[in-house]
């Protein structure tokens, strides 16, 4: 029953703007403004953003992984993200194999980095980690910067479609496609907590002594947290890199892992439907404020010391 | 059960407020013509937003005023790309569904007006952009175009003026880490070797983030060139400057358009005096047209007009003048106007868009003296 | 073998200081540039050059190297109290009137306050709570801090109105400007008033046992929160020095400075020892030089990656820094 209305909420979520936008449509103001490219979604901007929600959900369910249940902080998770969106960039301009190829390739490579920064954390704690992680999140921007590989600061674009079926002037067939996927690392995700690797990420964020007292090998647990984060990011930044067409490396600064972490804590650090939750809040906040023009920040600051003094736990939890 | 009542309710409050805010801010009354401003308003070069801004108002006023464009008046649509291509990408799309766009006038970045140019070619929509200078925007689709010279030009145009008109013979050239700094320089680089000049060395600095350049400064010293190339911006640019005379390195300062500010000779101080740099437009410059824009932004504004404003004036009215002729507000007809455009008279010189969406222009080489940036005269 | 162990960090300081010469040697060797006059000379002088601008990461070090060393926070917000400090004194000077001498003073005290402030607002009701809420708290001022100054200051970068002739002298053959002399001399004043009144004073000493043990300093009738306040209070006046500092060596300031200099004042906190003052100094100083060297014959595009590189280093080989205080491995 529980995992009924988990799913029944999550469905809700994402379907809402959706139907918003459907009912929406047969307004007759809407149809004189808005172009009707097919008969059932035809409110592009809407489904852009819910398409944006989708990805950062990826990324802040990626980052619960680590930082809810794992218990370490990270401040670089753009790294992965752009690591991922540059390897499937780069693979997808050369070979020119499926979008699926290039999309899981990005994915372990994400995945090999997460690795390589999650050796290091092994040795550290709190708040050394945050800071390594933020700082290997710059140095991978610099370097992606600085690469000729990488298109440098030109960036790199002409990244090819997913499909003949997608396109920009579409964004339905996105929509579809990163619902699927959200559901399904969702569900991954969930199956992995409720393992015996997802109790020992947990076991490991409570007290690590006692975890080394009970056997449980901290360092295997914690690069696999690591890994698994990464992976995931991985993907999103592949999925990102294809929709988007083109990548520059100013889209994956340090503000970047902020948000993605605002959103993690929003929704509650440890609550997975709480990251896709909190995912489509800022998302949505970063758009109704964009009027606001830099207001837009200090009043995200302003929200995020506040949440972190009174809801540590995520907007719905009291403790 | 009752969690997830609460749970659904308050999505439910949370999107019908967003939704109905941005169907609200999205709309626009049908009677107009909307043009979309793609400009960064905030974000760390909302400077330039601001001159945007200046410039594109007075151009549609000025055309409102005399009765708007068949008859319809102009409304302006601006998007914040906080120099940001991710949130250009964003902006992009929501303009792009706003069947009342006739164009897109926009953006500062290369880097942004690439995410943007990927929606707009493919929702058909005619994009200009008064700043983006970046060769990849050359031949990029029927559908993309500017009025400002491209780096390529430029940076041949620098080069030339560097070898032939100050008869350097050798040079250091200095970039910015970016879109516009990097490919700018390559050009020069060639243009330079071509024409007989030697480039000793080049380095590239972060932009916005490096202050001291005393490390590369005292390395281009000992190779005493004949001239210190910069591309980038004016805040860099007076930095280089100044630390470049404390260590002694007295070679003369050329550098891109990316120098023009007001603010260049307040950074610099007596450092700037001299250094040589090209831009768009000047409010000094003979041409009538220009004269003719100077006066009437004085007298709205009470300041000088800077380049990047006169540039967007010229956009938006080039775009107004293509609707003109296109005698139709259609998109298609309008891009096919946008791309006969030959000689118009406007504030940065007379604008001719060639076949592949860029424009020839002469620039005007600009010096700093006595604290003002005033034209180069040899 | 332990030799080299117990000295790690100091060999791989060594080896970083003379990657970026023999980089460039190796350099001139392979390739037939035109600039294949390599003057060894030059390299001790981009030290020098590089000494000045690491006197001011020291100075923000302090900051962070005191505030960990008492409340174990990584103090985010840091870098932006540098920024705040020099543009109070521009807003003083420009928009009040208010005679040079006197705005430093002010500016420099209102920091102090602000400093105080922040830590009463965020951080104090989150003593108790696990330290990545303080952590993501200090995230959050500093965004209010960098962007709130953008809106208030404006985002464009301006011109600082004290104004110095940085007239070159020359010592022992090397070049050195006049404001780089004040910069070096006002951070070593200011850093040995600090290390005496830590030292010699009760106030200090105060510091000195809440840093070892806070809560025996509180059963001994030391008022932590005073304590700690003061901490903030220093930490943030040197910043805003630091930050008075470099505006009128570079005459400019743009309200998106203090980042990355936060993150290298950071790093060289680590390096030089979290909770060491004369650590922080020997860090900073350290990172300044590094960074200048590697500037000038690696390249300058990857200048700012390296602090960062530093930091990983030093908390891959030994976290506690070249000079970390007794017994205090906080990793």
């Amino acid at each position: 029953m529980a995992t009924f209305k988990r799913f029944l909420f999550i469905v809700l979520i994402l379907t809402f703007p959706l139907l918003y936008g459907k009912f929406y449509e047969y307004s007759s103001e809407f149809l004189e403004k808005y172009e009707k490219i097919n008969n059932f979604l035809a409110y592009d901007y809407l489904i852009k953003m819910v398409v944006q929600c989708n990805i950062y959900a990826v990324l802040a369910i990626s980052v619960n992984v680590i930082t809810g249940f794992c218990g370490q902080l990270t401040l670089g998770h753009a790294a992965f993200w752009a690591i991922g969106a540059y390897a499937s960039a780069i693979f997808a301009i050369a070979y020119k194999l499926p979008f699926v190829v290039n999309f899981a390739f990005a994915g372990f490579i994400s995945m090999f980095f997460g690795v390589v920064i999650g050796i290091p954390a092994l040795r550290l704690t709190g708040d050394y980690l945050a800071i390594t992680t933020l700082a290997f999140g710059e140095i991978v921007r610099l370097v992606i910067m600085n690469l000729e590989i990488t298109g440098g600061a030109l960036g790199l674009k002409d990244i090819p479609e997913i499909g003949s079926w997608f396109s920009v002037t579409d964004p339905k067939s996105f929509y579809y496609l990163s619902v699927i996927i959200l559901m399904v690392i969702y569900y991954t995700t969930v199956r992995l907590i409720k393992s015996k690797v997802g109790r020992a990420f947990i076991a490991i964020r409570e007290d690590e002594i006692a975890c080394m007292s009970l056997g449980i090998n901290i360092s295997r647990y914690k690069l696999a947290a690591f890994a698994v984060a990464a992976f995931y990011a991985g993907l999103a930044g592949s999925f990102y890199a294809h929709m988007e067409g083109y990548i520059h490396p100013d889209q994956f600064q340090f503000m970047d892992s902020v948000y993605i972490l605002a959103m993690s804590v929003l929704g509650g650090l440890g609550s997975l439907k709480g990251s896709i939750l909190g995912a489509f809040v800022i998302t949505f906040l970063k758009e109704v404020l964009r009027d606001f023009q830099s207001m837009q920040m200090v009043i995200f600051g302003v929200i995020l010391i506040i949440l972190i003094t009174f809801r540590p736990r995520g907007i719905f939890n009291k403790n | 059960m009752k969690r997830l009542i609460k749970h659904v309710v308050v999505c439910i409050i949370i999107f019908s407020a967003v939704t109905l805010y941005q169907t609200g801010a999205a709309f626009a009354e049908s009677d107009h013509i909307i043009f979309g401003i793609g400009a960064p308003m905030t974000g760390p070069i909302a400077q330039y937003g601001e001159l945007v801004k200046q410039g594109a108002e007075l151009a549609v006023d000025e055309i409102n005023a005399a009765g708007g464009v068949l008859g319809k008046k102009i409304s302006l649509m601006y998007g914040d790309d906080k120099g940001d291509p991710k949130e250009a990408s964003i902006i992009a799309s929501k303009f792009c569904t706003n069947k009342d766009m006739i164009a897109f006038i926009g953006t500062f970045n290369s880097s942004c007006t690439l995410a943007i140019a990927n929606y707009t070619m493919k929702y058909k929509i005619p994009l200009i952009t008064y700043s983006s200078t970046s060769p990849k925007l050359t031949g990029l689709s029927p559908y993309v175009f500017r009025n400002i010279v491209s780096d390529k030009f430029q940076g041949e145009y620098l080069a030339e003026f560097t070898a032939r008109k100050l008869g350097k013979k050798n040079a250091v050239i200095l970039h910015e880490n970016t879109d516009y700094g990097a490919p700018f320089a390559e050009i020069f680089k060639a243009k330079a070797e071509e024409l007989g000049t030697k480039v000793l060395y080049v380095d590239k600095f972060n932009l916005g983030t490096t202050t001291d350049f005393t490390g590369i400064l005292t390395k281009v010293k000992s190779m005493a060139p004949d001239c210190l190339i910069v591309i980038g911006m004016y805040r860099e640019a007076s930095l280089i400057a100044q630390q470049a005379r404390e260590i002694g390195l007295d070679s003369q300062i050329v550098g891109g358009d990316g120098l023009l500010s007001e603010k260049l000779a307040e950074l610099g101080g007596k450092a700037v005096e001299g250094i040589i740099f090209s831009g768009p437009f000047h409010h000094e410059t003979s041409n009538p047209a220009t004269q003719k824009f100077v006066e009437k932004f004085k007298a709205k504004y009470n300041i000088v007009p800077a380049g990047v404003t006169a540039q967007a004036y010229d956009a938006v009215k080039i775009v107004a003048e293509a609707i003109v002729r296109a005698g139709k507000i259609d998109r298609e007809a309008v891009r096919l106007e946008i791309s006969k455009t030959r000689d118009f008279d406007g504030a940065t010189g007379k604008t001719t868009i060639d076949d592949k969406g860029d424009c020839s222009k002469d620039l005007v080489m600009l010096t700093v003296k006595d604290g003002k940036i005033v034209q180069f005269k040899k | 073998m332990s030799f080299i162990k117990k000295y790690s960090l100091v060999i791989a300081v060594i080896l970083l200081i003379m990657f970026p010469i023999v980089f460039a040697y190796l350099k001139d060797l392979w390739s037939n540039e035109v600039c294949d006059n390599f003057y060894f000379g030059d390299a001790l002088q981009q030290m020098i050059n590089g000494t000045s601008l690491g006197f001011v990461y020291a100075l923000i070090a302090i900051g962070y190297t005191m505030v960990y060393g008492i409340i174990e926070l990584i103090n985010f917000a840091h870098g932006e109290i540098y920024m705040i400090g020099a543009y109070l004194t521009l807003v003083l000077i420009v928009n009040f009137k208010v005679p040079a001498a006197l705005s430093i003073i002010l500016a420099v005290m209102a920091t102090a306050l602000l400093g105080v402030l922040i830590e009463l607002i965020a951080y104090r009701p989150l003593r108790s709570a696990p330290r990545l809420n303080l952590l993501i708290s200090a995230i959050g001022v500093s965004i209010i801090l960098s962007y709130g100054s953008q809106i208030v200051f404006g985002p464009n970068p301006q011109s600082f109105p004290i104004q110095l002739e940085n007239s070159p002298y020359e010592i022992l053959g090397m070049k050195i400007g006049l404001i780089q002399l004040i910069i070096m001399v006002t951070s070593c004043v200011l850093m040995m008033l600090l290390a005496l009144f830590v030292k010699y004073t009760k106030v200090g000493m105060a510091m000195r046992a809440c840093a070892l043990d806070r809560t025996c300093s509180a059963l001994m009738g030391i008022n932590v929160n005073f304590i700690i306040s003061l901490t903030f209070a220093i930490g943030s006046a040197l910043a805003a020095v630091g930050g008075i500092l470099v505006g009128i060596r570079y005459n400019e300031i743009q309200p998106t400075m203090g980042y990355l200099a936060g993150i290298k004042a950071f790093s060289a906190a680590v390096l030089g020892g979290i909770g060491s003052i004369p650590g922080a100094m020997l860090g900073g100083v350290l990172i300044g030089l590094i960074e200048n060297l590697f500037s000038a014959y690696v390249s300058s595009g990857y200048k700012d990656a390296f602090a960062f590189v530093v930091l990983i280093m030093v908390l891959l080989i030994k976290p506690s820094g070249l000079l970390n205080r007794e017994g205090r491995v906080k990793v």
